[in-house]
């Protein structure tokens, strides 16, 4: 029971995801890094089938998802896209009744349990006051955690989320990850397309580093995140250290065109046998 | 705030609007050319034998045609509501898409073509439909999965100016030809009878049905193609049925009345604005506006020059084109 995909091209015209070869275990928390263009979110239709696969086999919880119905696959992932449509005008709660659609018949008519996974879904984001706004009206951040609770209100064991934490600020991204930590503890699968290094070492178990369409390497964080991927995979120059409080890898860029300035800086004062002027260049920074 | 505050509106909306239809419908079937035939005759008109004179009149003449009219509605409304959810525009609609004039072009051809009568020239219009509706389609890059939205709509624009050049061209042909294109090319039912009401009627109520089994995926469109999969409904098996549905619902009242503008448009606009972006209730809702829209203007078709006819597509055309410019020019919600 896992994610498996054997020797997967797929993508756009102009885009193509080369040969991919990958597992991702159940219950893990999988984060998706790379540089822009990549092929993360390509990656991640493709896994959902919002994108069809050209060449190799995708496998989830067992089930060939080429031959699956949409209905079926809907049932077993959910997938949040990084910049869904906001449709004018309907609710908060609307929207998330939405996400109960491939559990009901073809009019969406609702049961209980509908109901139930969508109040549970509006608690979870601490949308329920908000449950009556129309979208529209939404700050950025709010609207996308009403996307959030849609997908979770589908209650599916494999949650794929293409960048769950743009739009949001520093407190609701970490709420955010934080949910969907709570949401692999209760067993479910959760493969994440993420931009903060630091955030996916923090969360995930498993990083998935790529570049040019291909899976340039796979790990727990710690043997993943080093200055050498950093280096290959993003052209940066960057120091890795542990993370005061989660003690997972995090970094800091030396070759910054203004810290680079401030190392010059740094350097220069050190010749001059100042020893406060590292924390200057810190606070003046 | 809570969402415009239709979920409060909705039943009283509801009923005004079947009133409204109400009235609009005896209002159709009460006006006429004879000023003797009332409403009353329509009392009895089913099951007496023989009937009166007025009966007749009401049977034969006023009945089938404000069905008709009825249908007509139904039909336009559906193809637009359809178009504007598949196509995530609100500016969809059969006229917008050429979809109205493929139809007529097709059956201007039909009718270059005397052998061809009935049932066969409905099946020209549905086909000119189709293929107009497909060729925009195209042109916006909906085959590629890439709809764009000012590229169907500016397709549609260059479709339907194309199918109604031609329409135009069959004016020189042949007198006759030509007399018969314009008068039904203006949208007139003054002639309907009963056999053109049951084609019309069994394909709006099919059409109607599917489209309520279809409006739970409508809703679904709405959130994208991306976010549709993944709620487990193919967007591009929507995207295909309710386009194929629109075109046939467009040929099928084109064939008989003509191209009408406008309704497919604006009504599903006033019904969005009064009873909220669910389709499940924007579809009856939607269908009973048109019908509205539809036996008004039948009526006053019948009215405004009496004892002269308008025909029935200008004023569908002069009620919704006031509406349609307020709705650009003053509401929102066209983004």
């Amino acid at each position: 029971m896992s994610i498996k995909l054997h020797g997967v091209s797929a993508g756009y015209s102009g885009f193509m995801l080369r040969d991919i070869s990958l597992t991702i275990t159940k219950g893990s928390f999988t984060a998706l890094i790379g540089p822009n263009g990549c092929g993360k979110s390509t990656l991640l239709n493709t896994i959902a089938r919002v994108l069809p696969t050209r060449a190799g086999t995708i496998h989830i919880g067992g089930r060939n998802i080429a031959t699956a119905r949409t209905k079926e696959i809907a049932r077993t992932v959910t997938v949040l896209p990084q910049n869904p449509v906001v449709p004018p005008a309907i609710s908060v709660e609307q929207l998330v009744h939405y996400g109960r659609a491939p559990h009901q018949n073809l009019l969406g008519m609702r049961s209980q349990a509908d109901h139930d996974a969508v109040e549970n879904a509006l608690h979870t984001t601490s949308l329920t006051d908000l449950r009556r706004r129309p979208l529209a009206e939404l700050s950025g951040g709010q609207r996308q955690r009403a996307f959030i609770a849609m997908c979770l209100a589908q209650d599916t064991p494999y949650l794929l989320f293409d960048e769950p934490t743009s739009f949001l600020d520093i407190r609701y991204q970490y709420e955010t990850l934080d949910l969907l930590a709570d949401l692999q503890s209760t067993g479910r699968t959760c493969v994440v397309v993420l931009h903060d290094i630091a955030q996916a070492a923090r969360y995930a178990d498993n990083l998935v580093v790529m570049r040019d369409g291909a899976i340039q390497a796979q790990g727990r964080p710690a043997d993943v995140v080093t200055p050498e991927m950093l280096s290959q995979i993003y052209d940066l120059q960057a120091k890795v250290f542990s993370d005061p409080v989660s003690c997972t890898p995090a970094l800091s860029p030396v070759s910054a065109g203004r810290l680079s300035n401030l190392n010059e800086h740094i350097q220069t004062s050190q010749s001059l046998e100042n020893p406060d002027a590292r924390e200057v260049a810190v606070r003046f920074h | 705030m809570t969402t415009g505050g239709w979920q409060h509106r909705g039943v009283p909306a509801g009923l005004l609007l079947i009133t409204l239809f109400a009235s609009g419908a005896a209002a159709s079937l009460a006006t006429g050319g004879r000023s003797d035939v009332g409403l009353s005759a329509l009392l009895g008109v089913f099951g007496a034998e023989p009937k009166s004179l007025a009966q007749s009149v009401m049977f034969d003449i006023r009945l089938p045609r404000t069905l008709v009219a009825v249908f007509i509605g139904i039909n336009l409304a559906m193809a637009g509501l359809i178009l504007q959810a598949v196509t995530r525009n609100p500016l969809a609609s059969p006229s917008i898409l050429g979809v109205n004039q493929g139809a007529a072009l097709g059956m201007v051809l039909a009718l270059f073509f005397p052998a061809m009568s009935g049932s066969a020239v409905g099946v020209f219009a549905v086909t000119g439909a189709l293929t107009a509706g497909a060729l925009t389609f195209a042109i916006a890059g909906g085959f590629q999965g890439e709809l764009n939205s000012l590229r169907l709509i500016l397709g549609g624009v260059a479709v339907g100016a194309f199918a109604c050049a031609l329409v135009r061209f069959s004016f020189t042909l042949d007198d006759d030809l030509s007399r018969q294109v314009v008068r039904w090319t203006s949208g007139n039912i003054a002639d309907m009878r009963w056999h053109d009401v049951g084609p019309l009627a069994g394909l709006s109520i099919t059409g109607l049905i599917a489209t309520v089994l279809l409006s739970h995926r409508l809703n679904l469109m709405a959130l994208g193609e991306a976010s549709a999969t993944g709620l487990g409904t193919d967007p591009r098996i929507t995207l295909l049925f309710g386009a194929v549905l629109a075109a046939i619902l467009t040929g099928a009242s084109v064939a008989v009345a003509g191209p009408v503008a406008f309704v497919g448009l604006v009504v599903p606009h006033m019904c969005r604005l009064v009873f909220g972006p669910d389709h499940r209730i924007l579809v009856p809702a939607a269908a009973l506006g048109g019908a509205t829209l539809m036996v008004l203007a039948d009526f006053a078709s019948k009215w405004v020059i009496a004892p002269f006819e308008t025909p029935v597509g200008v004023i569908a055309a002069l009620i919704g084109a006031p509406y349609f410019l307020y709705q650009t020019l003053v509401a929102k919600d066209l983004e």
